[in-house]
Protein backbone atom coordinates (compact mmCIF):
# COMPACT_ATOMS: atom_id res chain seq x y z
CA UNK A 1 0.00 0.00 0.00
CA UNK A 2 1.37 3.31 -0.75
CA UNK A 3 0.87 5.95 1.68
CA UNK A 4 0.11 9.62 0.09
CA UNK A 5 2.50 12.13 1.18
CA UNK A 6 0.72 15.14 -0.35
CA UNK A 7 -2.53 14.27 1.93
CA UNK A 8 -0.38 13.97 5.12
CA UNK A 9 1.55 17.42 4.01
CA UNK A 10 -1.50 19.16 3.89
CA UNK A 11 -2.78 18.05 7.27
CA UNK A 12 0.44 18.99 8.50
CA UNK A 13 0.37 22.68 7.03
CA UNK A 14 -3.38 23.00 7.54
CA UNK A 15 -3.45 22.00 11.67
CA UNK A 16 -0.71 24.05 12.70
CA UNK A 17 -1.86 26.78 10.81
CA UNK A 18 -5.91 26.61 12.19
CA UNK A 19 -4.29 26.37 15.50
CA UNK A 20 -1.89 29.55 14.42
CA UNK A 21 -4.83 31.69 13.36
CA UNK A 22 -6.54 30.83 16.29
CA UNK A 23 -4.21 32.16 18.70
CA UNK A 24 -3.17 34.85 17.01
CA UNK A 25 -6.49 36.32 16.50
CA UNK A 26 -6.35 35.52 20.71
CA UNK A 27 -3.21 37.52 21.60
CA UNK A 28 -4.65 40.26 19.16
CA UNK A 29 -7.95 41.00 20.69
CA UNK A 30 -6.12 41.39 23.70
CA UNK A 31 -3.29 43.76 22.67
CA UNK A 32 -5.14 45.74 20.53
CA UNK A 33 -8.58 45.77 22.13
CA UNK A 34 -7.94 44.97 25.62
CA UNK A 35 -5.17 46.42 26.95
CA UNK A 36 -5.43 49.86 25.45
CA UNK A 37 -8.77 50.28 27.11
CA UNK A 38 -7.60 49.31 30.44
CA UNK A 39 -4.64 52.04 29.95
CA UNK A 40 -7.11 54.33 29.45
CA UNK A 41 -9.44 52.70 32.69
CA UNK A 42 -5.98 53.10 34.47
CA UNK A 43 -5.26 56.94 33.36
CA UNK A 44 -8.38 57.95 35.92
CA UNK A 45 -8.57 57.31 39.33
CA UNK A 46 -12.54 56.67 39.14
CA UNK A 47 -12.18 54.32 36.58
CA UNK A 48 -9.46 51.45 38.63
CA UNK A 49 -12.70 49.54 39.81
CA UNK A 50 -13.68 48.92 36.41
CA UNK A 51 -9.62 48.28 34.96
CA UNK A 52 -9.55 45.83 37.73
CA UNK A 53 -13.14 44.02 36.73
CA UNK A 54 -11.20 43.84 32.72
CA UNK A 55 -8.08 42.28 34.50
CA UNK A 56 -9.51 40.36 36.83
CA UNK A 57 -10.71 38.12 33.44
CA UNK A 58 -7.20 36.36 32.88
CA UNK A 59 -5.57 36.42 29.28
CA UNK A 60 -6.06 32.90 27.32
CA UNK A 61 -2.01 32.41 28.26
CA UNK A 62 -1.65 34.15 31.57
CA UNK A 63 -4.56 32.69 33.74
CA UNK A 64 -4.31 33.17 37.42
CA UNK A 65 -4.56 29.20 38.21
CA UNK A 66 -0.82 27.85 38.01
CA UNK A 67 1.87 30.19 40.06
CA UNK A 68 5.63 30.44 39.82
CA UNK A 69 7.60 32.14 41.95
CA UNK A 70 7.56 35.24 39.37
CA UNK A 71 3.80 35.26 39.44
CA UNK A 72 3.31 35.38 43.60
CA UNK A 73 2.76 39.25 43.39
CA UNK A 74 -0.01 38.61 41.32
CA UNK A 75 -1.57 36.03 43.09
CA UNK A 76 -1.12 38.22 45.95
CA UNK A 77 -2.71 41.58 43.75
CA UNK A 78 -5.82 39.08 43.34
CA UNK A 79 -6.35 38.44 46.97
CA UNK A 80 -6.64 41.73 48.12
CA UNK A 81 -8.41 43.46 45.05
CA UNK A 82 -10.78 40.64 45.33
CA UNK A 83 -11.79 41.72 48.96
CA UNK A 84 -10.94 45.22 48.32
CA UNK A 85 -13.86 45.66 45.77
CA UNK A 86 -16.02 42.76 47.33
CA UNK A 87 -16.42 44.36 50.75
CA UNK A 88 -17.02 47.85 48.75
CA UNK A 89 -13.81 49.35 49.76
CA UNK A 90 -12.64 50.57 45.76
CA UNK A 91 -8.79 50.73 44.78
CA UNK A 92 -6.78 54.09 46.08
CA UNK A 93 -4.77 55.77 43.08
CA UNK A 94 -1.53 55.19 45.12
CA UNK A 95 -2.68 50.96 44.24
CA UNK A 96 -2.25 51.97 40.60
CA UNK A 97 1.27 49.82 40.37
CA UNK A 98 -0.56 46.50 41.48
CA UNK A 99 -3.27 47.04 38.68
CA UNK A 100 -0.70 47.56 35.98
CA UNK A 101 1.34 44.20 37.42
CA UNK A 102 -1.61 42.70 36.07
CA UNK A 103 -1.58 44.53 32.76
CA UNK A 104 2.08 43.38 32.47
CA UNK A 105 0.85 39.98 33.34
CA UNK A 106 -1.78 40.02 30.28
CA UNK A 107 0.92 41.61 27.83
CA UNK A 108 3.02 38.71 28.56
CA UNK A 109 0.16 36.30 27.83
CA UNK A 110 -0.76 37.96 24.50
CA UNK A 111 3.18 38.11 23.54
CA UNK A 112 3.57 34.71 24.71
CA UNK A 113 0.75 33.61 22.08
CA UNK A 114 2.05 36.03 19.67
CA UNK A 115 5.40 33.44 19.31
CA UNK A 116 3.61 30.59 19.62
CA UNK A 117 1.43 31.41 16.77
CA UNK A 118 4.57 32.84 14.71
CA UNK A 119 6.17 29.23 15.97
CA UNK A 120 3.23 27.35 14.58
CA UNK A 121 3.27 29.36 11.48
CA UNK A 122 6.83 28.05 10.83
CA UNK A 123 5.80 24.81 11.12
CA UNK A 124 2.83 24.83 8.48
CA UNK A 125 5.25 26.70 6.32
CA UNK A 126 7.73 23.89 6.19
CA UNK A 127 5.08 21.21 5.66
CA UNK A 128 4.37 24.10 2.75
CA UNK A 129 7.65 23.51 1.57
CA UNK A 130 8.02 20.20 1.80
CA UNK A 131 4.44 19.75 -0.26
CA UNK A 132 5.80 21.81 -2.75
CA UNK A 133 9.17 19.52 -3.10
CA UNK A 134 6.62 16.17 -2.96
CA UNK A 135 5.14 18.20 -6.17
CA UNK A 136 7.69 19.05 -7.80
CA UNK A 137 9.08 15.53 -7.37
CA UNK A 138 5.98 13.73 -8.63
CA UNK A 139 5.71 16.02 -11.61
CA UNK A 140 9.42 15.37 -12.65
CA UNK A 141 8.52 11.13 -12.54
CA UNK B 1 -28.69 18.68 12.40
CA UNK B 2 -25.72 18.53 9.65
CA UNK B 3 -22.75 16.29 10.98
CA UNK B 4 -20.54 18.82 11.17
CA UNK B 5 -22.73 21.35 13.12
CA UNK B 6 -23.45 18.05 16.00
CA UNK B 7 -19.46 17.60 16.27
CA UNK B 8 -19.52 21.70 17.20
CA UNK B 9 -22.07 21.40 19.61
CA UNK B 10 -20.52 18.32 21.00
CA UNK B 11 -17.51 19.92 21.53
CA UNK B 12 -18.43 23.36 22.95
CA UNK B 13 -20.60 21.74 25.51
CA UNK B 14 -18.03 19.40 26.77
CA UNK B 15 -15.89 22.81 26.85
CA UNK B 16 -18.31 24.58 28.66
CA UNK B 17 -18.54 21.62 31.22
CA UNK B 18 -14.83 21.47 31.78
CA UNK B 19 -14.83 25.25 32.84
CA UNK B 20 -18.20 25.12 34.64
CA UNK B 21 -16.39 22.92 37.42
CA UNK B 22 -15.55 24.65 40.18
CA UNK B 23 -13.23 22.68 43.02
CA UNK B 24 -15.12 22.33 46.08
CA UNK B 25 -13.15 22.67 49.03
CA UNK B 26 -12.68 18.93 50.09
CA UNK B 27 -12.01 19.05 53.74
CA UNK B 28 -11.41 21.35 56.62
CA UNK B 29 -8.31 23.01 57.59
CA UNK B 30 -6.74 23.51 60.73
CA UNK B 31 -9.64 22.24 62.56
CA UNK B 32 -8.94 22.67 66.72
CA UNK B 33 -11.63 22.99 69.37
CA UNK B 34 -11.84 24.72 72.88
CA UNK B 35 -14.14 23.20 75.69
CA UNK B 36 -15.30 25.36 77.83
CA UNK B 37 -17.30 24.91 81.14
CA UNK B 38 -19.95 27.83 82.43
CA UNK B 39 -21.86 27.48 85.61
CA UNK B 40 -25.72 29.13 84.97
CA UNK B 41 -26.92 28.88 88.15
CA UNK B 42 -26.58 25.34 89.43
CA UNK B 43 -26.47 24.25 86.18
CA UNK B 44 -23.08 23.21 84.65
CA UNK B 45 -23.15 23.75 80.70
CA UNK B 46 -20.29 22.65 78.23
CA UNK B 47 -19.34 24.83 75.24
CA UNK B 48 -17.30 23.74 72.09
CA UNK B 49 -15.87 26.64 70.11
CA UNK B 50 -15.19 24.80 67.04
CA UNK B 51 -12.56 26.17 64.44
CA UNK B 52 -11.27 25.24 60.90
CA UNK B 53 -11.28 27.00 57.50
CA UNK B 54 -12.60 25.93 54.48
CA UNK B 55 -9.98 26.74 51.38
CA UNK B 56 -11.30 27.89 47.78
CA UNK B 57 -8.99 26.75 45.13
CA UNK B 58 -10.21 28.06 42.33
CA UNK B 59 -9.07 31.34 40.81
CA UNK B 60 -12.97 32.15 38.95
CA UNK B 61 -14.99 31.12 41.25
CA UNK B 62 -16.89 32.42 44.80
CA UNK B 63 -18.54 29.97 47.37
CA UNK B 64 -22.17 31.74 48.61
CA UNK B 65 -23.53 30.66 51.52
CA UNK B 66 -21.50 27.58 52.10
CA UNK B 67 -23.06 25.31 54.82
CA UNK B 68 -22.76 21.79 56.19
CA UNK B 69 -21.40 19.63 58.66
CA UNK B 70 -18.52 19.23 60.54
CA UNK B 71 -18.58 15.34 62.23
CA UNK B 72 -16.04 15.01 65.34
CA UNK B 73 -14.80 11.46 65.57
CA UNK B 74 -12.94 9.69 67.41
CA UNK B 75 -10.04 7.32 65.89
CA UNK B 76 -12.47 4.38 65.83
CA UNK B 77 -14.48 6.95 63.33
CA UNK B 78 -17.59 6.91 66.60
CA UNK B 79 -18.98 10.45 65.92
CA UNK B 80 -18.72 12.49 69.22
CA UNK B 81 -19.92 15.55 67.81
CA UNK B 82 -21.46 17.19 64.50
CA UNK B 83 -20.84 20.72 64.26
CA UNK B 84 -23.19 22.64 61.74
CA UNK B 85 -21.84 25.46 60.30
CA UNK B 86 -22.35 28.12 57.69
CA UNK B 87 -19.65 30.43 56.07
CA UNK B 88 -21.60 33.02 54.12
CA UNK B 89 -18.52 34.40 51.51
CA UNK B 90 -15.15 32.57 50.24
CA UNK B 91 -13.63 34.43 47.95
CA UNK B 92 -11.17 32.86 45.18
CA UNK B 93 -7.96 31.54 46.75
CA UNK B 94 -9.05 32.18 50.41
CA UNK B 95 -9.80 30.35 52.99
CA UNK B 96 -13.29 31.27 54.83
CA UNK B 97 -13.18 30.71 58.75
CA UNK B 98 -15.73 28.32 60.64
CA UNK B 99 -16.08 29.74 63.69
CA UNK B 100 -18.79 28.04 65.33
CA UNK B 101 -20.21 27.52 69.38
CA UNK B 102 -21.92 24.38 70.18
CA UNK B 103 -23.80 23.92 73.57
CA UNK B 104 -22.55 20.27 74.48
CA UNK B 105 -24.86 17.60 75.82
CA UNK B 106 -23.41 16.27 79.18
CA UNK B 107 -22.89 13.02 77.70
CA UNK B 108 -21.48 14.83 74.28
CA UNK B 109 -18.90 16.81 76.25
CA UNK B 110 -18.15 13.96 78.85
CA UNK B 111 -17.10 11.67 75.79
CA UNK B 112 -15.47 14.35 74.01
CA UNK B 113 -12.79 15.77 77.28
CA UNK B 114 -12.21 11.59 77.19
CA UNK B 115 -11.23 11.66 73.83
CA UNK B 116 -8.97 15.31 73.98
CA UNK B 117 -7.78 13.79 77.56
CA UNK B 118 -9.59 17.07 79.06
CA UNK B 119 -10.14 17.14 82.38
CA UNK B 120 -13.22 19.47 83.65
CA UNK B 121 -11.45 19.91 86.80
CA UNK B 122 -8.29 21.65 85.40
CA UNK B 123 -10.58 23.69 83.22
CA UNK B 124 -12.85 24.84 86.23
CA UNK B 125 -9.08 25.55 88.20
CA UNK B 126 -7.87 27.31 85.46
CA UNK B 127 -4.74 24.71 84.40
CA UNK B 128 -6.23 23.67 81.15
CA UNK B 129 -7.76 26.29 78.46
CA UNK B 130 -9.20 23.34 76.96
CA UNK B 131 -7.86 23.85 73.93
CA UNK B 132 -6.71 21.68 71.54
CA UNK B 133 -5.78 21.16 67.69
CA UNK B 134 -7.56 17.95 66.13
CA UNK B 135 -6.12 15.53 63.66
CA UNK B 136 -7.42 15.30 60.00
CA UNK B 137 -8.56 11.52 60.83
CA UNK B 138 -10.53 12.45 63.27
CA UNK B 139 -12.58 15.37 60.90
CA UNK B 140 -14.91 14.79 58.39
CA UNK B 141 -16.87 17.43 56.37
CA UNK B 142 -20.19 16.33 55.61
CA UNK B 143 -23.25 17.60 53.21
CA UNK B 144 -21.74 20.77 51.67
CA UNK B 145 -23.90 22.67 50.21
CA UNK B 146 -22.51 26.19 48.59
CA UNK B 147 -23.67 28.50 46.39
CA UNK B 148 -20.89 28.73 43.39
CA UNK B 149 -20.60 32.58 41.83
CA UNK B 150 -18.44 33.94 38.67
CA UNK B 151 -16.06 36.61 40.51
CA UNK B 152 -16.68 38.70 37.91
CA UNK B 153 -20.41 38.77 38.20
CA UNK B 154 -19.80 38.89 41.91
CA UNK B 155 -17.71 42.01 41.93
CA UNK B 156 -19.30 44.12 39.30
CA UNK B 157 -22.38 44.64 41.08
CA UNK B 158 -20.31 45.71 44.33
Amino acid sequence: MKINDKKILVAFIATPLAAALIIAAVSAWSLFRVEPGVVKLLSSPDTLKDAYLELREPQLFAGYKNWDREGNGVFNTIRFFDNRVFYGAGIRPEEKPYLELLLERRHAGAMLGVKTALFLLLVSVMGAVALAVEVKGSGQK
Amino acid sequence: MPRISRKIALLLSMLLIFTACAKKPEKANSPSIKIGIEKRGTETVYIADFTCTLKNENDSTAFLNASGKINIKDNSGNLLLPVPFTVKTILPFEAGVVLQRVELKESEAVALMQFLDISPEKILSGEDTGARPLEDVNIELAGLKLEKKDIIDLLKKK
